[in-house]
């Protein structure tokens, strides 16, 4: 998993492959929860749902998250979801 | 009315309070500097109307409606001025004031001012109440679907909605068109190799026919659970029963249909009460009785052989609009080449509009042939299923991405369930979770096989940990912000299903062109 952050910004650049990245990416996710505004950009097409979960929990805790999706079966999925009325979700 | 005055001169305030009060009106409050008359309307946005002078010490009408306007958005908003510049009144218009007042009124032009928001507020505050009313009753709908949802499916405890066995893999649909659906569905194993189903449709719409359908699932519910509990289910007398009791609960001129099966080995013995014909892989079996009425009929059990593919359905799919026919044509053209149910709903979807509410199964044989392309045995700890699904995630195979996302759910799960035994998991926070110690037991281990043929990609999955809760996984799907794992691997997949004590799971992913 490569994730690069900066700021509200975060880049997922590779695959949340293993159980442990998901740990990695949610005790990030935690470190960001007085952030008004979240911004990630998803450049691979894995999101677990432990992650989805963790970005709802933000959410109800008054944290915005905008989501830029790289690949079109992930949006679609985000949107079977019914998470485009949670998040603020575009497709790059 | 209630009016609220800003002017920095206190004698017009003086003044124009009085000539308020003298024509009638008992709540008029004055204000000659802006930050106290903001600091009021925050805390009074019922106020009827608003009078603002123009000229101001520190600023102007214009500024103050800006604030004004955030805080009564309904008020009637008069800006008063002695300034006759038609430039003036122009922009007054514009910014969002309702009319201006030149100061030098007369008695009457403030009656008549005061008579015009009376009759204008007494609309506005009906339409504010219609509003409000009709916000409170969204949230009683939304709140009591909620409710009939959990409470449909608590009632319909629908067993084979994704099942399979050694030879056949069984899987529902029912999607009501309304809150109240005249349509029910109640499937059951009744012992090995022995299946019951029974579809049911009211007839009419509304709570008379979700009465009755829910009453007539009810008894079937219940007459099979006492007979399995007494071993002696008999599928004629279960039939037989079952009219007498629709008979007794329908009113005159009310019918139901429902169509009742047993499956049993290779045979399949059918009632089917006006409901659409039962298809086939190789016949269609019309229906062999009238629906049920208060008067009686005969009654007809048949029984056939149990084909490769079954479909059993409520005539809501069957009748919707289809070009200029009914999708029941369309059906009987694709059935040959459908494998899996959602290959039905997607092409309903696309080419048909529900008109009525839908339930149906699909029970085919479990003889898929493929060839495997993985395979792999984990014995169960973080470890290990880490280092599996990097193993996975770097083969070259059809599909590894949407493979890897519904193996990392299925593992999750696995791992959170089975080896750190967290039985609720909404109770438990990250770090609680992150402190849990696994159980380490080198007996529990999961076998992972992939498949592939001409059409699709097969997910085979078995563990030997005590199973998943298979309900409370169905019941999560249907929750708004639940269940998303399945909910993931439903999308992603044309077939999900599990056995019976929750252990093995088999999936199914179309090969795209």
């Amino acid at each position: 998993m490569n994730v690069e952050i900066e700021g509200n910004v975060i880049n997922i650049n590779s695959p949340i492959v293993t159980l442990s990245d998901v740990d990695k990416f949610i005790q990030i996710l935690k470190s960001k929860e007085n952030e008004p505004h979240l911004i990630i950009n998803i450049k691979s097409f894995s999101l677990p749902s432990s992650i989805i979960g963790e970005l709802l929990r933000l959410n109800d805790k008054g944290v915005a998250i905008s989501l830029n999706i790289y690949d079109n079966t992930l949006y679609e999925l985000l949107k079977a979801l019914q998470l485009t009325n949670k998040f603020k979700i575009r497709m790059v | 009315m209630k009016i609220a005055v800003l002017d920095d001169s206190k004698t017009f305030l003086k003044y124009f309070k009085n000539l308020l009060s003298n024509l009638g009106n008992n709540q008029i409050y004055t204000f000659a500097h802006e930050h106290k008359f903001y600091e009021f309307i925050k805390n009074n946005n019922d106020i009827d109307a608003v009078f603002i002078d123009y000229h101001l010490q520190n600023t102007d009408g214009f500024e103050i409606l800006k604030n004004t306007k955030k805080y009564l958005q309904d008020s009637y908003k008069i800006i008063i001025t002695s300034d006759s510049s038609p430039q003036i009144k122009e922009k007054a218009l514009k910014i969002g004031f309702d009319t201006f007042l030149p100061k030098n009124f007369s008695s009457a032009d403030i009656q008549a001012l005061i008579n015009l928001v009376k009759t204008l507020r007494k609309f506005i505050k009906k339409e504010i109440e219609e509003k409000e009313s009709f916000k409170q009753l969204l949230k009683y709908k939304e709140y009591q679907e909620k409710i009939i949802h959990q409470k449909q499916n608590k009632i319909m405890k629908n067993e084979l909605e994704m099942y399979f066995d050694e030879k056949h893999l069984f899987e529902t649909y029912f999607k009501p068109k309304d809150l109240l659906t005249g349509d029910t569905i109640y499937t059951k194993k009744i012992t090995k190799d022995s299946y019951f189903i029974g579809i049911i449709d009211a007839m009419g719409k509304g709570l008379g026919a979700s009465l009755t359908s829910f009453n007539a699932l009810a008894f079937l519910k219940h007459s099979i659970k006492k007979a399995i509990e007494y071993n002696d289910f008999n599928y004629r007398k279960l039939v037989y029963d079952f009219y007498n009791y629709v008979q007794t609960i329908l009113l005159e001129n009310e019918i139901l249909c429902a169509t009742l099966v047993l499956i049993e080995e290779d045979t399949m013995h059918y009632a089917n009460f006006g409901n659409p014909p039962i298809l086939t892989s190789d016949k269609i079996l019309y229906t062999n009785n009238f629906p049920i009425r208060i008067s009686s009929e005969q009654i007809n059990i048949d029984k056939t052989n149990l084909d490769e593919k079954v479909f059993i359905a409520s005539d809501g799919i069957f009748e919707s609009k289809y070009k200029k026919s009914i999708y029941y044509k369309r059906l009987k053209e694709i059935f040959p080449s459908i494998s899996f149910l959602k290959e039905i709903i997607e092409d309903f979807e696309k080419n048909s509009l529900q008109s009525d509410d839908i339930c149906c199964i699909l029970i085919s044989k479990n003889n898929l042939h493929f060839q495997t392309i993985f395979e792999d045995e984990i014995y169960l700890n973080k470890k290990n299923i880490d280092l599996f699904l990097k193993k996975l995630y770097i083969k070259n195979i059809p599909l590894v991405e949407q493979i890897h996302l519904i193996l990392h759910e299925i593992l999750t799960n696995t791992y959170e369930y089975g080896i750190l035994n967290i039985k609720n998991k909404e109770k438990l926070t990250f770090n609680e979770k992150f402190k849990k110690k696994e159980i380490i037991n080198h007996k529990f281990f999961a076998k992972i096989k992939i498949g592939i043929n001409e059409n699709w990609v097969n997910i085979e999955y078995t563990d030997n940990l005590k199973g998943f809760d298979v309900q409370k996984i169905k019941d999560a799907y249907y929750k708004k912000y639940h269940g998303k794992g399945i909910k993931i691997i439903k999308h992603l997949s044309y077939g999900l299903f599990f056995n019976e004590n929750g252990t093995a799971i088999k999936i199914f992913l179309k090969v795209k062109s």
